[in-house]
């Protein structure tokens, strides 16, 4: 077991939304659809048509290639190096972040997708909240929800006696409210209610006729008072808007020669304010107070201030319970093609969704699987293998290919590129700005597909041996690949094949290296939805309808109408990588 | 509601009688105070706040902001931004986009977290802050219209906005927030920005001298069972220790501000004549415990950088840039001005603030031949009368922009469709002509002052 603290490995996949490919002024996320679907076809071009030329263009010079070690790249974007700049790293997402959109046939992540209210709920007492009240209550729970003005937990109501079956339950009183985690109960601010019930009413009484919202309808009556009175404008719109100096230099004028002017001489005096309250200030006592002090327990930390921010008090017994803020549900729209991604269910206590086209159910899921017996954490200089697992969550058996940023190409290892006739054989290691090696040693391979079976399968023979696996999925996909440990595949079964990569690190530091997987299967019907299966029919009609412009994305390749294609970057991290001395 | 024209823009009448004061120095008025009928809804509007630190999100037509969201710090291989932006964009050496993905992260949970809103259908009104990177402004502008779809975006002079809670239209008002403290004098609700004073010695400041302050007087005391807390092992401060989270807790919770003492005395002496108690803060989150034993001295002196400046690197106190701001507006001005302080933004909520900083004030009239000119002004602060501290000074630029917001006064408003990606901006003259909506200025002023 390791103690060294680092970043924890981690598989991130890259959704190439517009904002990263032309990083400019122009407006690409101008409402106009239309304008946005020839961006976005033109970003797709940028970042990926070059990738599959740059592959195939070097595979075929990799020979030539292998001594120019300190050749530069030429273009890092199109080689997936731009992954491991500062400013990808807000375009990479975990893979249960983000969203597959169908239409477009592209990762959606949280930044390319639009949100929109669905419902209103209180988190805890899941009460659905109609939208008419949500503004009343300014957000609020209106029934016995408050959060603990301490520690932000909820609070629960309690009687002061407990109630005894001789007398009647009003005279359990008075009740207060008590946090079960920090043990805060309001009798230490003393406060207390006579009735259990409608307690958020009461306490909203108090919070409108706090002297801060008396004071800002004084203000604003003042105000309005005065717009009524000068038609003409008087403030001004920035610091230095020389937009109409009439209104200056009527101002001017009026306040030189007060006596024909003195209308417009009121433009800019708003008058005798007379406020509503008066505020002492008690600052020098707060000084005292603080003076003083020997530990800061009694003193509220800035988030405790903030729930209460009409007079964000130091004192920690100054702070009120608040009532608990509501939560909504919210469906997510493709901002490219307007179609919905998620849709949930609209009541509180469901957690279904009407539309769920979560990326999960339509990529591969890769994971890391560290190997026994293998160093790890990383060390410097000691080459490392571990496992790559890509699951499949489609119904398709799937052909996957893959590539990592080209470099030079390391002499003698490997082997693979003669099984693949039928696509230009990738090759299959490099050495990048990395820090460190990276061997794929089975860059192309496939992965069985998902049936529901599987999972009662995998009870029925638990985990059995690599060959057992093998012999009964492994071998036959399509990809003519035998499945053995000379083509780097570790265990293949079900839908899922792990396949073998090795490192060596070079560099101290983390350890990340950008991934690209293509891949493709066949589509044996019109049935879009494959996993989740609880897509809408009229959505599944559009879809179709909307085949030609798929075609226009270039990210897509339909050799065949039945094969579908599609490639993506991850940048997987592998930890902090030790010095090798430290064993 | 009548809709009101916009004041047609008809000059004449120009007086030549200020010598002192040049006519184009002043801002001319347009249509803050004019009423206009929205073109989306006459429903609330939400009013943002941003700031370096954090940013203060509500409607319009309230007295408080719903939240104050805090930006999270932007992690980089090695290094950490706490703050949005900084003062000098260009030398900080930063990357925009991580600004940019903070600020839209925490703009889109401000709007389905907090107001539970839909942008599509709520204008946004936008305090802006004189000393903001117009790149950063762009930014904002950018990623509401685009990402957020809001209909209409207007900006007000946050300045202008705090006095306005106050019901007066003259004043001196001093923002002290997170990066930079800027002093701005506004007659007749006029704000004289040729005679805008600025300085680097805010919040940031304090938290970088409580930092040195807390490595060479701190201690941390590891409290074992069985050991009086007065015999265990005292240690230094470890760079760890003092993360950015927990500087910030304990100058929230911690510092002071006493009054009564002067700059002259030498730092030993200082520390005997303290009159704060030690602190023992708890280090609840790092695991074998430990208490942090703060000295008072600490907690006295981490504020005084503001009113002392540094004369090394040539950076002038609060206090001074204050007197400077009033040597600069015209002299009948100085008097009404000096009367009517208005202190808002975060930092001047550190206890004590307000009443060292007029003792400073003073102090500098009697001592320094270059403030004698300003003798005979009287300094006070307008929340010493009138309503008083009735709003927090952190919140008084909000609730401004939540009074401007409600009373629909029209500022300067950029609509979605006419959006081209340049924001207004102050420090470019326009001609009279041209309208008060999206000026056509493009991006390359120059606000990240750096005195």
């Amino acid at each position: 077991m390791s103690t060294a603290v680092g970043p924890p490995p981690f598989v991130h996949y890259y959704c190439a939304c517009p904002d990263l490919s032309n990083n400019t002024q122009d407006p690409r996320r101008s409402p106009e659809i239309t304008s946005k679907k020839d961006t976005e076809s033109l970003d797709e071009k940028t970042t990926t048509t070059p990738t599959t030329s740059t592959t195939s263009q070097t595979s075929q010079s990799t020979q030539h290639q292998q001594q120019q070690k300190d050749q530069a790249n030429i273009d890092a974007s199109a080689t997936g190096r731009h992954l491991l700049s500062t400013q990808a790293s807000n375009y990479l997402y975990p893979l249960s972040r983000l969203y597959f959109c169908e239409d477009c046939h592209q990762i959606r992540c949280p930044s390319c997708v639009q949100d929109e209210i669905v419902s209103y709920y209180c988190p805890n007492c899941l009460f659905e909240v109609p939208t008419a009240s949500v503004k009343s209550e300014k957000n609020r729970c209106a029934r016995n929800c408050f959060q603990c003005p301490i520690c932000q937990n909820t609070l629960s109501v309690v009687a002061a006696q407990e109630a005894t079956p001789s007398s009647t339950p009003a005279s359990a009183g008075p009740y207060f409210l008590s946090c079960n985690v920090c043990r805060w109960n309001s009798k230490e601010i003393d406060m207390t209610f006579e009735k259990p019930t409608s307690l958020a009413l009461q306490l909203q009484k108090t919070e409108e006729t706090l002297p801060d919202a008396k004071e800002f309808d004084n203000l604003k009556d003042h105000l309005e008072k005065h717009l009524r009175l000068n038609v003409p404008p008087t403030l001004p719109t920035s610091f230095l808007s020389f937009s109409s100096s009439g209104a200056f230099s009527k101002m001017m004028g009026s306040h030189l020669h007060q006596d024909n002017q003195s209308q417009q001489g009121k433009l800019d005096d708003l008058g005798a304010y007379e406020p509503a309250v008066h505020v002492p200030d008690d600052d020098s006592k707060l000084v005292d107070q603080l003076m003083s002090l020997r530990s800061v327990d009694q003193v509220s930390t800035l988030s405790q201030r903030f729930s209460q921010l009409h007079d964000q008090p130091y004192q920690l017994s100054h702070i009120h319970p608040q009532r608990i803020h509501l939560c909504i549900k919210r469906s997510k729209r493709c901002r490219t093609c307007r179609h919905i991604l998620i849709k949930p269910e609209q009541k509180a206590q469901a957690t279904r969704f009407k539309i769920k086209l979560v990326a999960m159910n339509y990529i591969p899921n890769i994971s890391i699987v560290k190997l026994p017996r293998k160093t790890w954490p990383l060390q410097q200089g000691i080459p490392t293998q571990f496992v790559l697992k890509f699951t499949n969550p489609l119904y398709e058996e799937m052909n996957i290919t893959l590539a990592t940023p080209q470099m030079q190409k390391k002499a003698g290892l490997a082997n693979t590129n003669d099984n693949e006739q039928q696509q230009p054989p990738l090759p299959q290691e490099y050495e990048a700005q990395i820090r460190g090696k990276v061997t794929l040693l089975s860059p192309h391979f496939t992965v069985g597909a998902y049936n529901e079976t599987i999972e009662y399968d995998d009870e029925m023979y638990p985990t059995g041996s690599n060959m057992r696996g093998r012999s009964a999925f492994g071998g036959g996909g399509s990809g003519g690949l035998s499945s053995s440990w000379v083509n780097g595949v570790h265990e293949k079964r079900n839908n899922y094949t792990s396949i073998i990569v090795e490192v060596i690190p070079e560099q101290m530091g983390e350890f990340q290296f950008p991934l690209l997987v293509t891949y493709n299967y066949k589509s044996d019907e019109d049935r879009m939805d494959v996993s989740s299966g609880d897509i809408d029919e009229e959505d599944i009609e559009d879809v179709d309808a909307d085949d030609g412009s798929r075609k226009a994305n270039s990210s897509m390749r339909l050799d065949d109408d039945r094969i579908k294609s599609y490639s993506f970057w991850c940048l997987i991290g592998l930890g902090q990588v030790t010095r090798a001395e430290s064993i | 509601m009548t809709t009101r024209p916009p004041v047609s823009s008809t000059t004449n009448s120009r007086l030549g009688s200020f010598s002192s004061w040049h006519l184009s120095s002043l801002p001319s008025s347009s249509t803050l105070l004019s009423r206009r009928t929205s073109i989306y809804s006459n429903e609330d509007r939400v009013v943002l706040d941003i700031g370096s630190r954090n940013l203060k999100v509500g409607f319009s037509g309230e007295p408080r902001p719903r939240k104050i969201l805090a930006f999270e710090g932007q992690r980089h291989t090695n290094v950490c931004w706490d703050d949005l932006y900084d003062l000098d964009w260009m030398r900080s050496g930063r990357d925009i986009t991580g600004a940019e993905t903070t600020l839209c992260e925490t703009l889109q949970e401000a709007f389905f977290r907090y107001l539970l809103t839909d942008p599509k259908q709520r204008t946004v009104v936008l305090c802006e802050t004189p000393m903001m990177p117009i790149r950063i402004k762009e930014m904002i502008a950018k990623i509401l219209f685009h990402r957020l779809q809001v209909p209409a975006l207007c900006f007000v002079p946050s300045h202008l906005l705090a006095l306005l809670t106050t019901g007066e239209s003259t004043g001196l008002v001093i923002d002290c927030g997170h990066l930079e403290t800027t002093v701005l004098p506004i007659y007749f609700a006029r704000p004289l920005m040729t005679s805008v004073q600025m300085t680097p010695l805010a919040g940031r400041a304090v938290t970088e001298t409580l930092r040195d302050l807390l490595k060479s007087h701190a201690r941390i005391i590891q409290t074992s069972a069985g050991v009086p807390t007065s015999a265990a092992p005292r240690l230094t401060v470890p760079d760890h220790i003092l993360s950015s989270d927990r500087l910030e807790d304990i100058k929230s919770r911690c510092i002071l501000i006493p009054h009564g003492v002067t700059n002259v005395s030498s730092s030993d002496q200082e520390e005997q004549h303290c009159r704060s108690s030690d602190i023992y803060y708890r280090l609840e989150n790092d695991i074998g415990g430990g208490t942090l034993w703060i000295p008072g001295y600490v907690r006295e002196k981490a504020c005084t950088i503001l009113f002392t400046g540094d004369p090394v690197e040539e950076i002038r106190s609060i206090g001074e840039c204050i007197l400077d701001c009033l040597l600069k507006v015209p002299t009948d001005l100085r008097k009404p001005l000096g009367s009517s302080l208005l202190m808002v933004g975060g930092t001047t909520m550190i206890p004590g603030y307000q009443a060292r900083l007029l003792q400073e004030l003073n102090h500098l009239l009697d001592h320094v031949t270059k403030y004698k000119r300003l003798a005979g002004i009287e300094l006070g602060c307008i929340t010493d009368r009138g309503a008083g501290r009735v709003f927090t000074p952190s919140c008084r630029t909000w609730i401004g922009g939540s009074l401007v917001g409600t009373l629909k006064m029209a500022g300067a408003t950029i609509q979605r469709e006419k959006f081209d990606g340049s924001v207004p901006d102050w420090t470019m003259v326009h001609s009279p002509t041209s309208t008060n909506t999206t000026s056509s200025s493009t991006s390359t002023s120059t606000s990240n002052a750096n005195s």
